[in-house]
């Protein structure tokens, strides 16, 4: 299934994983961070929707 | 184009469809370049065999990292000249990917130079070093950005590092030819035209087009993480006056 490598194969494996890693890591870091600002942004609209209503 | 998206409003519609789209053909894309660099492609007995398929994530890192600190500083100085909003959400948008890619760079560098050169990290190699000093720089430009209390004077602080640190741009370009390194020379942006086989140049370039759109959807992602927080805080900002 996987290619066969040369000497060298744990380096080369070591840096593909990196590669292939880093961009998933980011990928749920800037999701989290998505939701977490999302969620207060609509946590201050409901209180200010609940503000207007009650004046 | 620029003058459509430059309103925050459109740009949060333009990133709802444009980042899925982004992050499927980068994955397809990037995916498919790894499978032809992994699996088809030959050895290279010049360049020290199999170690060659390393180059498909290390050198699309490097070009990346460069091109996202250019990113930075023109967003920058978009600010700095203009004080559009938009352009200071997206460089703060582009650091931490910025510093993230360097990092990769750096690392993947240093797995490759141990069978290629026999030594993990030379400190005073002018390639590694410039791209250290690149990675210093975005880490940097965060670290001032949190460090100041209003948001104005870490803007300004943090555009006026990223517009100075552009210079050490083009020294990594060129520390390779002005002074004596390690690092082989440039094989593909060359006056003279590319030296590598297209046979390794084909996947190279689609690794690095697939990384693109992944780095893209990415920022823009982060850039509408932003403009939520910036929302919020006038939302809190307002609530708190009006007590």
């Amino acid at each position: 299934m996987f290619p066969e490598f040369d000497k060298n194969a744990a380096y080369i494996w070591a840096i593909v994983g990196l590669g292939i890693a880093l961009p998933i890591m980011l990928t749920i870091y800037t999701q989290i961070r998505l939701r977490l600002s999302l969620r207060r942004l609509e946590r201050y609209r409901s209180i200010e929707a609940e503000t207007t209503d009650d004046t | 184009m620029w003058t459509l998206l430059s309103n925050p409003h459109r740009f949060l519609a333009f990133a709802r469809w444009a980042v899925p789209i982004a992050y499927g053909l980068g994955t397809i894309i990037f995916a498919a370049s790894l499978y032809r660099g992994l699996w088809q492609v030959p050895p290279d007995e010049m360049q020290g065999g199999d170690i060659i398929r390393g180059m498909f994530i290390h050198v699309p890192s490097a070009w990346l990292c460069m091109g996202l600190y250019v990113g930075l500083a023109v967003a920058s100085f978009v600010w700095f000249v203009w004080r559009h909003e938009l352009a200071d959400v997206a460089a703060r948008a582009i650091a931490p990917i910025g510093a993230s890619y360097t990092l990769l760079c750096l690392v993947t560098g240093s797995i490759w130079g141990k069978p290629t050169w026999g030594t993990w990290w030379v400190w005073d190699d002018p390639r590694i070093m410039s791209v250290l000093v690149l990675f210093f720089l975005f880490i940097g430009y965060i670290a001032l950005r949190s460090a100041l209390e209003t948001r104005q004077r870490a803007a300004r602080a943090g555009a006026i590092l990223a517009m100075v640190g552009i210079l050490n741009v083009p020294i990594i370009r060129f520390s390779v030819d002005i002074w004596a390194s390690l690092h082989q020379g440039p094989s593909v942006i060359r006056a003279e035209g590319p030296a590598m086989a297209a046979v390794y140049m084909t996947p190279l370039l689609f690794s690095f087009l697939g990384q693109i759109l992944i780095v893209s959807a990415m920022v823009i992602t982060l850039m509408r993480a932003e403009i939520f927080t910036q929302q919020a805080d006038r939302m809190l900002a307002r609530r708190l006056g009006g007590q």
